[in-house]
């Protein structure tokens, strides 16, 4: 459930990445321009980029289980900032 | 890596395009990320607190899994990879059932060479579970001429390997091809069958690696095949696709130079496997080769073992022991080879090579 709504709030982020985009170039972002969109690599980098952090902050909880344990082995010295 | 957009593969709205690019994320985020984090917390925390309690690290894949299965990481990691899985069928399937009357016209259009044979029956092995958990597996036909699981596949298995399989999702039939030809740098088959085809991954590689041989695919699956024989076409290759089961076909003997299958054992029974062997030796000419790109040995590791079996656990491949754990030389002179001629060798781009390494190509030649 969590996993399907985060597909579309990811899917959502990047409609609105695609208007904001469209408008930027100073056109009104209708339907049929929305969908023939292709984002540049450029873009698309930025969007992989978005995706990561979103599925980074979903999945918290689950990296806290083993970080701090991993925290606990680290030697001292280390720089000790959390979630690598 | 985008997957090259051939007539056959599904169309994708804006949304859609963007709900397949999260699941991909997702995919990369588990295997490049979550994975050798687990693997870390098994090695730095995990073990050495078994070892502290107990004396020793675990030396078995029962005691690894004891201390898995009691470490809230591992369980999320099975809920996340799991529950990925079952996303990515689900918002593919949801684009394929949208198009498929759609890509059942262009298919039934095609130009490709396909023989179905109906009264086949699925084996059990193959019916009783989805495998990969894709819903309805290879084989289950939806509706008339129907090819959703080809095209669910195909799109769904190029997400799951977050585009590492490349544009065409060939990588591992490009290796599978580049093995037979490094094996003997003067093989020219005439004629090459790729057994358990699906969508032809594996079976264009092999008639780009021998442009002068006829090659066939075969499988049990009919949606897989008039998908890979529609898509073959549109990639504009001459393949003889034909419904057959890998352990009985109905070519005559001696009908192939060279046999291939890529990642078809492990989702074998052993005497499938076994059966599958003979009938290679069966259908090859003297001279011929079959080259079979699958597991070549289970890892001795117990984490890695434990891990390995993660998909027998938890991604409906209840065989993939089987084809591990296969005794190559004696099981393929049992089925006539001489095991003299039998080769193991590691080839780059091969399954697995990179989490596991212990990926490889099995082959045999007929004398």
């Amino acid at each position: 459930m969590v996993l399907a709504l985060a597909a579309e709030v990811s899917a959502l982020r990047e409609r609105l990445d695609t208007h904001e985009r469209l408008a930027d170039g100073e056109q009104l972002p209708a339907t049929p321009s929305v969908e023939a969109y292709v984002p540049t690599e450029a873009v698309e980098a930025t969007r992989a980029s978005a995706r990561h952090s979103l599925i980074d902050r979903i999945t918290r909880v689950l990296l806290e289980t083993e970080a701090p344990q991993r925290r606990a082995v680290t030697p001292p010295d280390e720089p000790q900032d959390g979630v690598d | 890596m985008p997957q090259f957009p051939h007539a056959m593969l599904v169309e994708e709205t804006h949304d859609e395009r963007s709900r397949h690019a999260f699941i991909a994320s997702l995919r990369e985020f588990t295997m490049a990320d979550l994975y050798p984090r687990l693997r870390a917390h098994y090695r730095e925390v995990l073990a050495p607190r078994h070892a502290e309690q107990h004396g020793a690290l675990p030396q078995s894949v029962d005691r690894v899994r004891s201390v898995m299965e009691s470490s809230p990481f591992y369980t999320g990691y099975s809920l996340l990879v799991r529950g990925t899985q079952e996303l990515l069928w689900d918002t593919v399937g949801e684009v394929v059932e949208r198009q498929l009357p759609a890509l059942i016209e262009k298919a039934a259009d095609a130009t490709g060479s396909l023989t179905l044979d109906p009264s086949l029956p699925v084996p059990k092995y193959t019916s009783a579970v989805d495998i990969h958990v894709m819903p309805g597996g290879f084989h289950t036909e939806i509706t008339e001429n129907d090819v959703f699981a080809g095209a669910l596949y195909d799109r769904g298995v190029h997400l799951f390997a977050f585009g590492g399989l490349g544009p065409l999702n060939d990588e591992l039939g490009v290796a599978t091809a580049a093995a037979a030809q490094r094996q003997f740098s003067d093989f020219a088959p005439r004629k090459i069958l790729d057994l358990g085809c699906g969508a032809g991954h594996a079976t264009l590689p092999l008639a780009d690696a021998f442009p002068a041989a006829e090659v066939h695919g075969a499988d049990l699956a009919a949606p897989m095949l008039r998908y890979a024989a529609a898509r073959a076409a549109a990639l504009g290759y001459t393949i003889h696709f034909a419904q057959q089961d890998a352990t009985h076909t109905t070519y005559p003997d001696g009908s192939f130079d060279l046999i291939a299958s890529t990642l078809l054992l492990h989702e074998m029974p052993r005497p499938a496997i076994l059966a599958l062997l003979r009938e290679c030796h069966r259908l090859l000419r003297p001279g011929g080769l079959m080259v079979h790109h699958d597991l070549l040995r289970w890892p001795e590791d117990p984490f890695d073992a434990f891990m390995m079996a993660w998909t027998t656990r938890h991604n409906n491949e209840p065989y993939e022991r089987a084809s591990g754990t296969l005794k190559f030389p004696e099981d393929c002179a049992a089925a006539g080879f001489d095991a003299a001629d039998v080769f193991i060798v590691a080839q780059p781009g091969a399954y697995l090579e990179e989490v596991y390494q212990v990926s490889g190509i099995r082959g045999a030649r007929k004398r």
